[in-house]
Parts: C-alpha cells; sequence; structure tokens
C-alpha cells in the first residue's frame, strides 16, 4: 500500500537511471581495455591497418545510429509502420558492421597483428568486446521489433523501444573511442 | 524445486555448449570447450530457476507466470526464484552465513596445518585450501551485509514496498550458487587452486583446467555485485517513501548507497582483469606476457584499482551498521550525521586513487610510490571522522549493552587496531620491510574480520527478532561475543608479531623457530571457531522455539521497526510518510514517522531485554 | 507533444551531419598531423559523445523524475 500504487510513468524513469547506470558500469570495462592499449603499446599503430574499411564501418554505425533516432521519434509519435521500417534498417546496419568486422576485418588483422602480439591483443580485445555489444544490442532491437509489431508500444508506454535505442546509441558511443585508440592514434 | 529444474536445465546446457565445441573441432576437456560449455550452463541455470517462467517469457509475447507469495508457499519460497527483497535477502543470509562457515572451517584447516613447522598437507593442497579459504571470505565480506541485511532492510528503511527491480534482485542472488559450485568442483580438480585469491599471472594463466573454473567462478560473482549495486543506487534515490529526504536518511541505508557505487563502477575493473587471463588461457591473447608490453604488472594495477575499492564495499556497510546500532543503543541522535554521510562519501571520492599502495613491491615504477603513499594517508581523515562520530553519539549516551550492541564495540576497537597497522602498509619504507609477512594478514584479519564481520554478526543479532519474529538468548549472545572477541584478538595479534618476526604469509611450512607462536595462534583460532557453535546453537533453539518477538522489542524509531515481526508481503499497513529524523532520541516532540492515513501503528511492546 | 516531428526531423539530420563532420576532421586529423594527433582526437571523441548522449540519448531525461511523481 506505500508505494504499491507506482505508476507506470515512475516506473518508467526508474528503469532509465537503471539503464543509465548499467552503461556507465559498462563503459569500465573498455576504459580498462583503452587504458591496457596504451599501457602496453602507447601510440604504437602498425601501418597495415585498414584505413578505408575502418572509415566505411565507422560510417555504417553512424548511419545507424541515425535510422535508430528516426526509429524512437516514430514510435514517440504513433507511426508504427515507420517506427518497424527504421528499426529493421538498423538492425541491418548493424549486422553489415558485425560482418564487416568479423569476416573482413578479423582476418586482415590476424596477419599483420596476431592476437599474439601487444598490438593484436588490443585490436582483438577491443573489436571483440564491442563485436559482443553490437551483437547484444541488435538482439534487443531484435526483441523490440517483434513487440513494436505485436503492437505492443503505445504513444505513453514505449519504454522497451526507448530503452533498446538508447543502448544502441551506447555502442555507437563505445565505437567513438575505439575507432580513434585503435586506427588513428599515432603512426 | 528451482534448484533441480536449474541443475537440469544447466547440465543440458553445459552438454549443448560442450558438445557445439567439439563439433568445431576442439580437444575434449580443452579451455575453450569448458568456457563455452559453463556460458551455455549459466544461461540454461538462471533460465531454469526462473527467469524464463516468470520473466524471459514476456520478451517473446508470452504471459509470465506469478511468482511465490508469502500465503501460499511458506518455507518454500526459500527454495524458489522470489521477488521478494525479503524473501532474497533470507536467501542470501542463509547462503553466506553458510559460506562463512565453509570458509571457517577451511581456515581451521589452514591454522591445523601450521600447527607444526612441516605441516600435515602437501603443499598443493595446502594451496587449494588457502586459495578456497581467500576467495569465499571474499565473496562473503563483499556480498553477505549488503546482499543480506542490506536487502531485507534497505526498503523497509526507506519506507518502500521492494526494491526497485525486484526481478533484477532475483538475478544478482540466482548467481551466486553457480559460483560456489564452480569453487567447489574446481578446488577437487587434479592441481587445485594455485595462485590464491588475486590471481596473479603467470601462475594463475599456467594452471589447469582448475584455474580456469576459478577465473569464471570470480568473474560470475562479480556480476551478481554489479547488478546488486545497480538495485541499490535505483532503490535508494528513487523509492523513499514520502518525507524521506536524503537528510533523514538511516546511515545504514548510506553506507549501503556508497557501497554499491563502489561496486557498480569499481567490480568492472576486475572482471575486466579476469577476461583479460581468460583470453590469455583461451585465445591465446597475448595482455600479460612480459615480452607484448603487458605484463604482471598490468594485471596488478587492473585488480587492485577494483580490489582497494572493494574492501570499501566491505566495511563501508560495516560502519554503517557500527552507527546504526551505536546511536539506537546509546539512545541519542547521532552525533555529526551530515559529517558521518560526508565521511562515507569521502572514503568512496578518495577510494579510486590509492590502489597502488599493495605495489609499492612489486616492480612498478618508482614515482608512483610517493603520491600513492600520499593519498592512502589521506583516507584516514575521512575514516577518522567516522569514529569521531562514533565516539561522540556513545559519549555520554544512556548505553544498553545488548548483544548487538557489543558486537558494535567489539568492531570499535579490533578497527582501531587495524587502522592504526594499516599506516605501516601505507608507508612505503615500512611496508618493504612488512609486505608478504603476517603482519598483512593479520591486519588485513583486523579490519575485515574484526571488523565487517563483527558488524555482520551485530546487524544479524540486531535484526534477527525483525526477521524471524522470534527472541534469541541473550546470555548464549553475550557468550558468543565474549569468546569470539578474546579469541579473536588472541588470534591475530601474534600474527602481526609473528610477521615481524619474519613469518612469510601464503607457506605451507616455515621455520621451526617460529613454532611456538604459530602454536599459540592456532590454538586461538580453534576456540575463535568454535564460539560461532554457540551461535548457531543459539540460532537454531530460537528459531524453534525462542520467545515470540513484539514488533519493536527496544523501542527504536526507524521504520523497519514500526511493523509486525516478520513484515508482512509488502512491508507496512499503512502508508508511511517520514516527518522526522531517525535517530532524536530524547528530543522534545520529535518523531520520525507518523502513519498518514490515520491507520494505528502497531503498538510498541514493553522493553524485553 | 512540445516538438512537432518536422523538428526533430531536423535536428536529427543535424545531429547526423555533425557527427559525420567531426568524424571527418577525425580522419584528416590524423593523417595529417600525426604528432599532435592525440588530443586532438581525445577532444573530437568528447565532443561526439557530448552530442550522442544530449540529443540521441537524451541524457538530460535521467534526473527528470517529476513527470513520472507518484500517486
Ligand atoms: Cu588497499
Amino acid at each position: 500500500m506505500t508505494v504499491a500504487a507506482t505508476t507506470l510513468k515512475y516506473q518508467i524513469v526508474n528503469r532509465r537511471l537503471g539503464l543509465w547506470l548499467f552503461m556507465v558500469s559498462e563503459s569500465m570495462i573498455f576504459l580498462a581495455l583503452l587504458a591496457s592499449r596504451f599501457y602496453m603499446q602507447g601510440t604504437n599503430r602498425p601501418a597495415e591497418v585498414n584505413q578505408t574499411l575502418g572509415l566505411i564501418i565507422t560510417s555504417i554505425l553512424l548511419l545507424s545510429s541515425f535510422t535508430a533516432n528516426r526509429a524512437e521519434v516514430a514510435i514517440a509519435h504513433g507511426d508504427r509502420s515507420s517506427f518497424l521500417r527504421l528499426l529493421l534498417t538498423t538492425i541491418g546496419l548493424g549486422l553489415v558492421f558485425l560482418a564487416g568486422v568479423v569476416t573482413i576485418e578479423w582476418p586482415e588483422a590476424l596477419h599483420f597483428a596476431p592476437p599474439s602480439t601487444g598490438y593484436g591483443t588490443a585490436f582483438f580485445a577491443l573489436t571483440g568486446m564491442h563485436a559482443f555489444h553490437v551483437l547484444t544490442g541488435v538482439f534487443i532491437l531484435a526483441l523490440a521489433f517483434l513487440k513494436g509489431r505485436r503492437g505492443g508500444y503505445t504513444v505513453d508506454d514505449h519504454w522497451g523501444a526507448e530503452a533498446s535505442i538508447v543502448y544502441w546509441h551506447f555502442v555507437d558511443v563505445i565505437w567513438v573511442f575505439v575507432y580513434p585508440t585503435l586506427y588513428l592514434v599515432g603512426s | 524445486m528451482s534448484w533441480i529444474k536449474g541443475l537440469l536445465f544447466g547440465i543440458v546446457g553445459f552438454v549443448i555448449g560442450s558438445g557445439l565445441m567439439l563439433l568445431v573441432g576442439q580437444r575434449r576437456a580443452s579451455e575453450p570447450m569448458v568456457t563455452v560449455g559453463y556460458i551455455f550452463f549459466l544461461v540454461a541455470w538462471l533460465l531454469g530457476v526462473g527467469v524464463w517462467d516468470h520473466w524471459a517469457r514476456g520478451w517473446f509475447g508470452l504471459e509470465n507466470k506469478p511468482t511465490p507469495t508469502f500465503k501460499s508457499h511458506g518455507v518454500a519460497r526459500y527454495f524458489a526464484f522470489s521477488t521478494d527483497h525479503k524473501v532474497i535477502g533470507v536467501q542470501y543470509l542463509v547462503t553466506f552465513v553458510a559460506l562463512l562457515l565453509l570458509a571457517g572451517a577451511l581456515a581451521m584447516v589452514i591454522r591445523l596445518q601450521l600447527l607444526q613447522p612441516t605441516g600435515i598437507l602437501d603443499p598443493q593442497t595446502y594451496n587449494t585450501v588457502m586459495s578456497m579459504h581467500g576467495i569465499i571470505m571474499i565473496a562473503v565480506a563483499v556480498a553477505a551485509v549488503i546482499g543480506s541485511l542490506g536487502n531485507y532492510f534497505v526498503p523497509l528503511l526507506i519506507g518502500a514496498e521492494d526494491m526497485a527491480f525486484p526481478r533484477l534482485n532475483a538475478l544478482s542472488y540466482w548467481l551466486v550458487p553457480p559460483v560456489a559450485i564452480l569453487l567447489v568442483v574446481g578446488s577437487l580438480l587434479p592441481g587445485g587452486f594455485t595462485s590464491g585469491w588475486r590471481v596473479y599471472p603467470p601462475l594463475a594463466e599456467r594452471g589447469g583446467i582448475s584455474m580456469l573454473l576459478f577465473l569464471i567462478a570470480f568473474l560470475t560473482f562479480g556480476l551478481s555485485s554489479i547488478i546488486g549495486g545497480l538495485n541499490f543506487i535505483v532503490t535508494i534515490i528513487r523509492m523513499r517513501a514520502p518525507g524521506m529526504t536524503w537528510g533523514r536518511l538511516p546511515i545504514f541505508v548510506w553506507s549501503i548507497f556508497c557501497a554499491s557505487l563502489l561496486s557498480l563502477i569499481f567490480t568492472q575493473f576486475v572482471a575486466t582483469a579476469l577476461l583479460m587471463e581468460l583470453l590469455d588461457r583461451v585465445v591465446g591473447m597475448a595482455f600479460f606476457a612480459p615480452d607484448q608490453g603487458g605484463g604482471a604488472i598490468l594485471y596488478q594495477h587492473i585488480f587492485w584499482f577494483y580490489s582497494h575499492p572493494a574492501v570499501y564495499v566491505m566495511i563501508i556497510p560495516g560502519f554503517g551498521l557500527l552507527m546504526e546500532i551505536v546511536a539506537h543503543f546509546s539512545r541519542k541522535p547521532l552525533f555529526g550525521y551530515k559529517y558521518a554521510v560526508g565521511a562515507l562519501l569521502g572514503i568512496v571520492g578518495l577510494s579510486g586513487i590509492v590502489w597502488a599502495h599493495h605495489m609499492f613491491t612489486s616492480g612498478m615504477q618508482d614515482f608512483l610510490t610517493a603520491p600513492f603513499m600520499l593519498s592512502t594517508e589521506l583516507i584516514s581523515i575521512p575514516t577518522g571522522l567516522v569514529f569521531l562520530v562514533t565516539l561522540g553519539t556513545i559519549w555520554q549516551g544512556k548505553l544498553r549493552l545488548t548483544t548487538p550492541m557489543l558486537f558494535a564495540l567489539g568492531f570499535l576497537f579490533n578497527f582501531t587496531i587495524g587502522g592504526l597497522t594499516g599506516i605501516f602498509n601505507a608507508d612505503a619504507p615500512t611496508d618493504l620491510q612488512l609486505h608478504n609477512t603476517y603482519w598483512i594478514v593479520g591486519h588485513f584479519h583486523y579490519t575485515i574480520m574484526g571488523g565487517e564481520i563483527f558488524a555482520f554478526l551485530a546487524g544479524i543479532y540486531y535484526w534477527f527478532p525483525k526477521i524471524t519474529g522470534r527472541l534469541y538468548s541473550e546470555r548464549l549472545g553475550k557468550l558468543h561475543f565474549g569468546i569470539m572477541f578474546v579469541a579473536f584478538n588472541l588470534l591475530y595479534a601474534p600474527m602481526m608479531i609473528a610477521g615481524l618476526y619474519g613469518m612469510n604469509r601464503h607457506v605451507a611450512t616455515y621455520p621451526p623457530e617460529l613454532n611456538g607462536i604459530n602454536m599459540f595462534i592456532s590454538i586461538a583460532g580453534f576456540v575463535l571457531g568454535s564460539s560461532f557453535l554457540v551461535f548457531i546453537y543459539n540460532m537454531a533453539t530460537a528459531l524453534r522455539r525462542g520467545a515470540v518477538a513484539a514488533a519493536n522489542p527496544w523501542q527504536l524509531r526507524t521504520l523497519e521497526w514500526q511493523t509486525s515481526s516478520p513484515p508482512p508481503e509488502h512491508n507496512f499497513s499503512y502508508a508511511v510518510r517520514v516527518n522526522g529524523h531517525p535517530y532524536d532520541y530524547g528530543v522534545d516532540d520529535s518523531t520520525h514517522v507518523a502513519p498518514a492515513t490515520g491507520a494505528p501503528m502497531p503498538a510498541a511492546a514493553p522493553a524485553a531485554e | 507533444m512540445q516538438h512537432g516531428t518536422a523538428a526533430l526531423l531536423r535536428q536529427g539530420v543535424m545531429v547526423f551531419v555533425g557527427l559525420a563532420i567531426l568524424t571527418a576532421l577525425e580522419f584528416w586529423v590524423a593523417a595529417s598531423h600525426s604528432a599532435t594527433a592525440l588530443w586532438f582526437l581525445a577532444l573530437i571523441a568528447l565532443a561526439k559523445v557530448v552530442v550522442i548522449g544530449t540529443y540521441f540519448m537524451h541524457a538530460g531525461q535521467v534526473f527528470r523524475g517529476e513527470e513520472g511523481e507518484r500517486e
């Protein structure tokens, strides 16, 4: 009876705070890995790092952030069909990003920076950990897509969609640090 | 029921996961096979114990099943996936008291070994016993107070109905059994644990599958700790009853808030350090290979960046319990409440910049020594404030020397010694001599065992009537305290002296001239261990036939006493409205809580001392 | 609804273009100023995070609990 009647809106604020705390906590993993990269290798970077590919996948992720933002605006205004279309685009871009990392970038990097070397360790650990977060992000977006298709979101209650999209932006924020650290810093 | 289903699911999951790895060409019992098998085990275990039934079905558009309730499930609900914070608190309490006793029994084995210079166990087994004792006690110290007393009493103390995320709360508990299972299985495998609880490379990267299990157990435990911390922070920020301002928050709640902040942020670092070891082991990376730039020092930096704050995750709730209990049983307002809160926040602020004081002898860069010496000594300022607050509260109070109060005063004495001996570890010149000796072991146990575990016991004795609705025997409680306090000091003070005489830690054998003092320590250890028999006997008889406890047996002001013992399913039978400070004993016209709807509060019963 | 969809679309596009420019800048800085690049890159990354956090992730909403007060 004390706080039995907490409103839905109240709970959504709770969950939003929870999600942000979770993201703060997750950032620490990347902070530790990024610090390790500099501790181990300073700003060393092999010349063979594929700059074109790095720029392309970065752009793909950036584009997916935009479509995710558009999807959120759509569902917040009750436009379900655009929401689903934009969310599907975001998921697709996420999968293209993953494919780029796993099937092109990794096999290349195995040649000039295998995981048994200092730079290779940092490279595979950072891109791997980030790819893992991309994968979970795609999974959560897919759950939101399924729920949206069932008509599970309304203008007032679309927390699941909002959460999955905020998490997707978080994945992008991580890449904002990983990309320059692995591709651009040093020489 | 949950347990059996979880185990069955888990085993099936392990078979599927490891089978998949065999299919892609991994060898049997290879590291990738065991790791992937365990990930499948963990997910399947969680789904089996109730995550699927009560949670995940909703993700796929199915109807979630209801969780067990107070009325319909009786004692059985303690073995099920419950989302009631009181049930989860009891689950934590029983699990961690059991783990405390298990790791205590392992300590008895250690002392048995050290009765004689040559011992009875071979060094390998001794290392396994020592590592098990270490990691289990660390887990107990990190989670026992927060998980059990925090879970049970934070919502009550802030006038909430439950935690902010009840299902997440259950998840953080159900992540603990796999940790225990992994550790027990790992310790029985050939090779055992070689490297102590800190799992420094390269040793931890070289051991067999048993070391792999140790690493993933530690990692799983970290996950549980992070989830728990997150839940407490949201609960304390968002679920306070009307009128429960930050300035009226009971100090125990403040302490849980501070500890949760630390575990939310810093636990990820130990998780990453362990993950890096796993990556080195399982996929052949080179984080801690000395010739690739990282090396063991990198591990130590990341590891202690968590593990120093971790000691505050352990001790801050202890401080909270200390001040809470001392204020209530001195029947005085908490002296300098704002300074107490400031001190706890100050410890949180400083805790992230002191870690390298564990590494003065590690071979790190010399220029790091002085700054870390300075920052470490700064921490004695907020810690000193906590002591000032406690002493100021006791000063001229009407002390009621109940069992919880005795344990709190014991904490005060022990931690004073623990704190003062810490100065010699923080000073690099003395630390160079003292490091790696029993001086460190004695100091550490004075702070955590003499501090947090004493506080934990104080908390158990303090809230036992509320949790169970029964009264324990005060006489037996005081007997437990008496034996434990004396034996404790006879155990750990000589340990520090032995350290000064050159007794190294982490050793299975020692020079014969140290035999006398070691024998003395061992005997004191056995007495300390036996004092827990009094505790168990007292609790068990009280549970079965103790007198029925009133709602508020000691006439205290805080919210948890203003409801029945044990509290009803949603904690309060009236709408809570807070209108005053929790500790204003003897202040005219001051109340902490007034029923807002005019419903009667539970009648206060006469003192049951 | 305080913001029309058109205004939100304009905002989204502007943020996207801004991030794209920052990314191009970062690439150019790394390619041409490798000696001083580290600090520039760190600053650019922080700027990107502030933009994403403010406009895409709505960081400002986190502690704005008023609209969700208890009944
Ligand atoms: Cu420390």
